[in-house]
């Protein structure tokens, strides 16, 4: 006879029915954070997440998650400074419109959003090494809805010392932009002010949403290598289909020779600016590795990712953080974060009078840069067994000079730096 | 650049066996600094989020180790 | 009951005696007052699951089982869920695990000498051993008249994680509840140290040799076996755990076994399941992945 997985699961059932199964039977723990990001003179946000987990007596585990963010001021609408004058945009509802004085950045200032997300996952243990998840996803903006669904599967292997994951994800993303799906590349109209109705630059009648769905496929494997020490490793892939524009977001159209805003023809008071369009198809791969090591009482997380996309960008992520644990619950957390991505193919910082690009975006978010993040988090545990947590990090973005720049382009600046403060406060409580 | 499809094969590949190293690890009770705070991946749900969140909305790369949160009018 | 309270290095120290053992809570607190807040809570628990499980008294649900004459019972949650258990771990070990074996002790009195009873009067008193004989139906139970039920062989193992359920739910300090050497760890101390805890070696006593030391943050450990009680007699040690089968010690049963399990309970009825496989203890323990430390 032998005290085989079966029999000891069936005896830590009947312990655990008188009761005593765990220290943790039936506890609920909230989490819970609020973010502050604020770029000066650009976009500030204000984001707040709550999750709370609830773990049943027979293991399984529910969590619930509510998120609210909120969003004001200004962004980068891809469009290139002027040198010599004062460039007008439509606003993206195309009722009323916008100025940016010469050798300034266009921004986009009617940026404002508030978004909500509600989420809830449910994971069952299945035998004493598996545990099965399933979770529901749904966040809601005024111009953009997703909805999604995830399942995953982890095992645990040599007594508890290996997991591997399995992870599957679907999301269906509606966009509703203010103003209408702009039409691919079309020119940007002029305002027209006291006018309504969301057909106002599609020229297509069948309505004015786009849709777009994402599969997402994850590898996980997280390995105990020693007392001190755990390895996780990730690998994801992800294919999304459908619209993947920014609906908001410009390219300016210069003067092949001067490099100044070209008009638009047919009316030279009105310079040409495109709507960007982007592939309806993308596929990205990722792949992480994290190491986490106690040393005396400190513990230094070292983490790198490398990410692929047909869109041709290439990107290293690499993180370290140090945590320096005090006495009674208390630590610090210095950390930084360093990242370089490459350009999409599709990227034009301009383009030149006459040229007609299947695709084009200007959104520096999809050119070449680096950024590097440097926070330092402070947490403690409090009487009653709380933790509370405040972080502040700083945040920059930067970018050369996109090649070739001719005209009045080479003497301004077309990649700034964009940087942003970022204040977190974190509280957990509950058993 | 571009590099040839599935270059991700042999990496994936590689995690698999190194979960196959049955050699490695601890004995049960040699778990105590693995439970201290802050030796869990993907211990802080709720700052993970938030930086995913905010990433997702600045960079052009998505994934890492294993959150995968969801979508949202970011990007 | 009087809980005895002292600032150690490792943390405040609780202590006292019950159900026949010295019991200890260590700590994790600043103040001596919430080590006594919490150290009386866990006394409290002890004494009344002794008084809830003594054969001795005449009050408790026990009393009633064992003078019910023949008679159901209808028992409250908690024993039944310790009957249920009972029940789990008669079929598990085919028998060999029995509550209703308790009347064998009339007959072994396992104080080292050589009164080792003669085959006819265990025979004799094997009619009233079974569980098999006993109706078991949640809520009632009914004994035959003249058997007994003693629930303390997990008794002790119950009470630890009931002691460590009690400061679970009360705070959330690291503690470590032992109660003669089955002990339950809850969680790391603040400054990141976990509980060191030895398992002895049976015969050496106070040896610093033999003994295996391990660093706990969660789980449990619980030993069945004792090197203090037994007969000797013509060079033959008959261990104190009887098999409910045959009347008789457990033969070639190892000396003591050790489990670490989550909770104490589990890891009681694991050890005890062991040792009740005589010989075949190591091999009874090596199939389930489970950690112990079988010595002979």
């Amino acid at each position: 006879m032998a005290a085989t997985d079966k029999l000891r699961a069936s005896l830590a059932t009947a312990c655990g029915l008188l009761g005593v199964a765990g220290v943790k039977a039936q506890a609920t723990e909230v989490q819970s954070g609020v973010l502050g990001y604020h770029e000066p003179g650009r976009v500030s946000a204000v984001e707040l997440l709550s999750d709370v987990k609830h773990e049943f007596a027979g293991g399984q585990v529910g969590t619930i998650r509510l998120v609210y963010d909120a969003l004001t001021g200004s962004s980068a609408s891809g469009a290139v400074p002027a040198l010599q004058k004062t460039q007008t945009f439509t606003s993206p509802s195309g009722n009323g419109s916008y100025s940016t004085e010469p050798g300034m950045t266009p921004l986009d200032n009617t940026f404002h959003d508030t978004r909500v997300a509600l989420s809830g996952g449910f994971s069952l243990p299945w035998g004493r090494l598996t545990t099965a998840s399933l979770g529901l996803y749904g966040s809601f903006e005024h111009d953009y809805t997703s909805l999604g669904a995830n399942a995953s599967l982890a095992r645990e292997f040599n007594r508890r010392n290996t997991t591997v994951t399995l992870r599957a994800a679907r999301f269906e993303d509606t966009i509703n932009p203010e103003g209408g799906v702009p039409m691919a590349m079309a020119a940007m109209p002029a305002p027209v002010p006291g006018g309504g109705g969301d057909d106002k630059r599609a020229d297509d009648d069948e309505g004015s949403d786009a849709t777009k769905s994402v599969t997402d496929l994850g590898l996980g494997l997280t390995q105990v290598l020693g007392r001190r020490t755990v390895l996780n490793l990730n690998y994801t892939n992800s294919r999304v289909a459908g619209y993947q524009t920014d609906p908001y977001k410009i390219v300016s159209v210069v003067d092949g020779v001067t490099g100044a805003p070209a008009p638009v023809s047919g009316d030279p008071t009105r310079d040409l600016y495109l709507y960007e369009s982007r592939p309806d198809n993308r596929v990205k791969n990722a792949i992480a590795a994290e190491l986490i090591r106690s040393l005396g009482r400190d513990v230094v997380t070292l983490s790198y990712r490398y990410f692929d996309d047909d869109w041709g960008i290439t990107s290293h992520t690499g993180e370290l953080h140090y945590r320096l644990n005090f006495a009674k619950g208390r630590y610090f957390q210095p950390n930084v974060r360093w990242y370089h991505q490459t350009e999409a193919d599709f990227y034009r910082r301009w383009l030149v009078e006459g040229e007609a690009p299947a695709y084009a975006s200007a959104d520096y978010r999809l050119g070449d840069m680096t950024a590097m993040t440097y926070g330092l988090k402070y947490g403690t545990t409090l009487k009653g067994g709380q933790e509370l947590s405040l972080r502040v990090e700083y945040y920059a973005q930067s970018g050369n000079q996109p090649a070739g720049a001719f005209g009045d382009l080479a003497e301004l600046d077309l990649f700034p730096t964009v940087d942003a403060w970022i204040v977190n406060v974190g509280y957990t409580f509950g058993k | 650049m571009r590099r040839r499809d599935g270059w991700w094969l042999p990496l994936a590949a590689g995690m698999a066996l190194l979960g196959g190293c049955a050699s490695m690890g601890v004995q049960p009770w040699e778990r105590d600094v693995l439970s201290q705070p802050g030796m869990t991946p993907g211990e802080d749900v709720v700052l993970t989020s938030l930086d995913e969140h905010i990433y997702f909305s600045k960079e052009a790369s998505t994934g890492g180790l294993g959150s995968g949160g969801g979508g949202c009018g970011c990007n | 009951m009087t809980v005895a309270l002292q600032q150690r290095p490792d943390g405040w120290q609780a202590a006292f005696a019950a159900m026949a053992s010295p019991c200890e809570v260590l700590l994790d607190v600043d103040t001596r007052d919430e080590a006594a807040a919490l150290g009386e809570a866990v006394a409290g628990e002890a004494l009344r699951l002794e008084r809830m499980l003594s054969r001795y008294r005449d009050d408790n649900v026990i009393h009633a089982i064992n003078h019910a004459a023949g008679r159901p019972v209808i028992v409250d949650d908690e024993t039944a869920g310790l009957l249920d258990l009972a029940d789990h771990c008669f079929h598990l070990s085919n028998g060999r695990f029995d509550v209703t074996a308790g009347v064998l002790r009339r007959l072994w009195r396992f104080d080292g000498s050589a009164n080792v009873p003669t085959r006819e009067a265990v025979r004799a008193l094997l009619p009233l051993v079974g569980w098999d004989k006993v109706t078991w139906r949640r809520p009632e139970l009914t004994l035959p008249s003249g058997m007994e039920i003693d629930l303390g062989g997990l008794g002790k193992e119950y009470a630890v994680d009931r002691a460590a359920q009690l400061l679970a739910l009360r705070s959330s300090t690291a503690a470590l509840v032992n109660f003669g050497g089955d002990l339950r760890a809850l969680g790391t101390r603040r400054d990141g140290r976990p509980w060191r805890v030895g398992v002895e070696a049976p015969g050496a006593v106070d040896a610093e040799r033999g003994a295996v030391d391990l660093e706990l943050a969660q789980g449990a450990l619980a030993t069945s076996g004792d090197s203090r009680r037994f007969l000797l007699k013509d060079g033959i040690r008959y261990p104190h755990i009887l098999d409910a089968r045959t009347g008789w010690p457990v033969t070639r049963a190892p000396r003591s076994v050790t489990v670490l399990a989550d909770t104490c309970l589990e890891a009681g009825a694991l050890a005890t399941l062991a040792m009740l496989q005589g010989a075949g203890a190591r091999a009874f323990l090596a199939g389930g992945g489970a950690t112990h430390w079988v010595l002979d």
